[in-house]
């Protein structure tokens, strides 16, 4: 079991799992806490404004219960410390040496949702563990949970 | 003959004979909560509703 007990789940997991989630919904949503990354990922390709409008109250009652992982200033920088670091395959304090990593830029959205998810104490669950744990050098308390492992 | 076999498969599917114990999926894990104010049930809609609009937009690409 992981050690935190709250998660947030990666953009993947909402999109391929999003049947499953319906059925749950009592057991989830009091549990969980949403990224507004992964908000940005879903709202941006949704085509109608009603969806927008779905979407939007979606978010009101995150907000409000204080469950909406928002990056702020400290995580952008924080974030492009870190994927600079990979890009370079600068030394770890726990793990040494890192590769490196060219297409690191484009693991910013993953970085933010793994920093943010670490700050508020809780578990990321993603289809693409293997990205998320090319951070888990530069973020030691990150924890990953692969969607096999939620969802069986 | 049969049931010996029956019996083997069912211990292996448990994982009794590795001695490796199946994982539950954590979403089993999670309890509901019992009881439901106003708002919370404001706020499962909302997700449910949301969750409509993902499974539609899945849909509508396959």
């Amino acid at each position: 079991m992981p050690k935190f007990k709250s998660f947030v789940f990666d953009q993947n997991v909402f999109t391929e799992y999003s049947n499953t989630l319906a059925d749950k919904s009592n057991s989830l949503v009091f549990k969980m806490h949403f990224s507004s990354v992964v908000l940005y990922e879903l709202a941006a390709t949704t085509v109608s404004a009603d969806d927008l409008d779905i979407f939007e109250n979606w978010r009101k009652f995150h907000d409000k219960n204080n469950t909406l992982l928002t990056p702020d200033k400290t995580d952008w920088w924080e974030t492009a410390k870190l994927i600079r670091r990979l890009r370079f395959g600068d030394k770890s304090a726990s793990h040494g040496l890192t590769p490196k990593i060219s297409h690191a830029g484009q693991l910013q959205n993953d970085a933010l949702i793994a920093r943010t998810a670490t700050l508020a104490k809780c578990y990321v669950v993603t289809k693409d563990t293997d990205d998320f744990q090319k951070f888990v050098p530069f973020m030691p308390n990150l924890e990953i949970i692969s969607d096999a492992e939620f969802f069986g | 003959m049969k049931e010996i076999e029956k019996s083997k498969n069912n211990s292996k599917n448990n994982g009794n004979k590795s001695g490796e114990k199946k994982k539950i999926p954590i979403i089993q894990t999670l309890k509901p909560k019992k009881r439901l104010t106003k708002e919370d049930k404001e706020m499962i809609k909302a997700f449910e509703a949301a969750m409509d609009v993902l499974t539609k937009q899945k849909n509508a690409k396959v």
